[in-house]
């Protein structure tokens, strides 16, 4: 079984009436991109800001490598790199003195990781500017050099793409890519630009007004939001049996009220109407079907909002 | 704690800051200096110069306001302190780093206007005849004025950390530390008589009540001991409460 790098059980946070996550139950894997999907104001970056220490739950636990006590938790999380929200640094001090404030400050040795850090990133041309002088992407990018200048073993971002070019979104992607491949480090990802984290997620947590309604992997994902002709009929396994039988169709699934869903033969939809037809099953209903993640996010929370 | 610290000194020698504060200072006291030296009688001596520095200690339960927002750098206003909490650093190693890098702060800082200031009045004016008893008065008098500066550092230090802004911790420092010991409890018991036992059990416990009496009686070791309870009381006190009401704060 897969060693579980976070888990958090109940985890809920109440601002006075106002219920921001709801018991959510969160199970990330070694190795896994976790992309969490919600609304504005769902509770995703509530839920990271639990797990980062920046808010202390109302109630439920956060497990991270295995600590849950508030000293082993506090240990736990040293070997995690985080960017939380709007990247934040010392607006009077470079990017390298920055870095190199919070290297001490962490006791991480060698003063050679500052350089890669801002190396990897894309910073080194930085030299004496000042972090208040920066452009939001350059924050983002100096934000994710502080949360990978310790090499954690899991990655904590909420919106980090906000800001950055088209090139800096790609480079981005590529760089945790790389870094999930090359040291297995586990990333835990918020963003509203789910084309974004679809290109990423490894699994997927989905949540709204605080709950989590489901989680799931990518290929789960990927099997729920394939292409396929959904036939309503009155007789579904009759005809099933008969579109494998006529039809050589073998790729389908028979869902609970009456339904298939065919994944092959979608180029030629008359040729199934005419078999049913011919064979008497009385056919209510046929719809070609495909969804992307936000698709299947807006089905699941039930309608059209901004995601 | 350690480390904590080293890197709260490398901010701080990375500002312009402390320079720019040290500037200031430094400026002033030789701009007066010179002055006084241009209009002084045949009186002004070195001693004089170091006998009026122990009439201004006092000063220092304000400047401490700017040492401590030294190091801690307007924390909320730049919320960097998630960055701190994110990687696990205790929140009482936050604290309390930030407070003694504060400390050693205030000290260097301290030690180098002091050392300006009898330097230059030492250059500036002659020797008087009872240098060694001045410089004696001098010393008790830092030693009254040590653990105050410290008491009024852990107030502030507590203010900075619990409120949210610094200009907002500024001002209740102030109002705690000036407006009450700046003669309104008098005011309050002159119409308030009866309050009057309360008010005196007040003042004794104030930051700067030891100041009004070294200016009225001179140092001693009655005082400084006095001084040293006080200023303790203060810092460990809200040292405490703040310590835990920051341990469940917020960090946005």
């Amino acid at each position: 079984m897969a060693e579980n790098i976070l888990v958090t059980r109940g985890l809920t946070k109440r601002y006075g009436a106002a219920l921001a996550v709801d018991h959510a139950d969160i199970t990330l894997p070694k190795g896994e991109i976790y992309g969490l999907v919600g609304r504005n104001g769902a509770g995703k970056t509530t839920i990271i800001r639990m797990v980062a220490s920046q808010t202390v739950p109302t109630s439920g636990e956060v497990e991270l490598f295995g600590a849950t006590g508030e000293r082993d938790l506090e240990k736990a999380r040293s070997r995690t790199g985080a960017m939380v929200e709007i990247p934040s640094f010392y607006p009077y001090l470079t990017a390298r003195e920055n870095l190199e404030y919070y290297r001490r400050q962490r006791g991480i040795a060698g003063a050679r990781v500052v350089e890669d850090a801002l190396e990897q990133v894309g910073l080194t041309d930085t030299g004496k500017k000042k972090f208040k002088t920066f452009s939001l992407g350059m924050k983002q990018r100096l934000g994710l050099a502080l949360a990978l200048m310790n090499r954690p073993e899991l990655l904590l971002l909420d919106e980090p793409i906000n800001g950055l070019d088209p090139e800096g979104i790609v480079e981005f992607r590529n760089l945790l890519l790389e870094l999930n491949r090359q040291y297995q480090t586990t990333i835990l990802i918020s963003s509203h630009i789910l084309s974004e984290l679809q290109n990423l997620a490894t699994c997927y947590g989905f949540i709204d007004k605080g709950r989590m309604l489901e989680q799931l992997t990518a290929v789960q994902l990927a099997e729920k939001c394939r292409d396929c002709l959904e036939l309503r009929v009155d007789d579904a396994p009759r005809a099933a049996a008969m579109l494998e039988r006529e039809l050589g169709l073998r790729d389908f699934e028979i869902l609970p009220g009456g339904a298939i869903r065919l994944y092959e033969g979608l180029s030629e939809p008359q040729k199934v109407t005419r078999l049913l037809v011919e064979q008497g099953i009385a056919l209510s209903g046929m719809e070609h079907r495909g969804a992307n993640l936000e698709d299947y996010f807006l089905s699941l929370i039930g309608g059209v909002h901004h995601a | 704690m350690l480390k904590y610290m080293n890197a709260e000194f490398y901010k701080v020698t990375h500002r312009v800051y402390p320079a720019g504060f040290l500037g200031v200072i430094v400026g002033g006291i030789a701009l007066i200096m010179v002055l006084l030296r241009q209009n002084a009688g045949p009186g002004a001596s070195f001693d004089f110069m170091a006998g009026a520095l122990c009439m201004v200690l006092s000063v220092g339960l304000y400047l401490v306001v700017i040492t401590c927002d030294m190091v801690f750098s307007d924390q909320y206003k730049y919320n960097t302190l998630k960055n701190e909490v994110a990687y696990g650093l205790p929140r009482a190693r936050i604290y309390l780093g930030k407070l003694i890098a504060a400390a050693i702060v205030s000290v260097v800082l301290c030690a180098v206007i002091l050392a300006f200031y009898l330097l230059l009045a030492r250059l500036l004016f002659p020797l008087g005849a009872a240098t060694g008893e001045t410089m004696t008065a001098l010393g008790q008098a830092l030693l009254v004025a040590f653990p105050l500066w410290l008491g009024g550092m852990g107030l502030f230090h507590m203010l900075l950390f619990l409120m949210k802004g610094s200009t907002a911790a500024s001002i209740v420092y102030v109002l705690v530390v000036g407006v009450l010991g700046g003669g309104t409890l008098e005011l309050f018991s002159t119409f308030l008589p009866r309050l009057r036992p309360v008010i005196e059990a007040i003042q004794v416990c104030l930051l700067t009540t030891p100041f009004d009496r070294l200016l009225s009686g001179g140092p001693s070791n009655g005082l400084i001991a006095y001084a040293w309870i006080v200023g303790m009381a203060w810092l460990l006190g809200s040292t405490a409460l703040g310590l835990i009401v920051f341990r469940k704060r917020e960090i946005s």
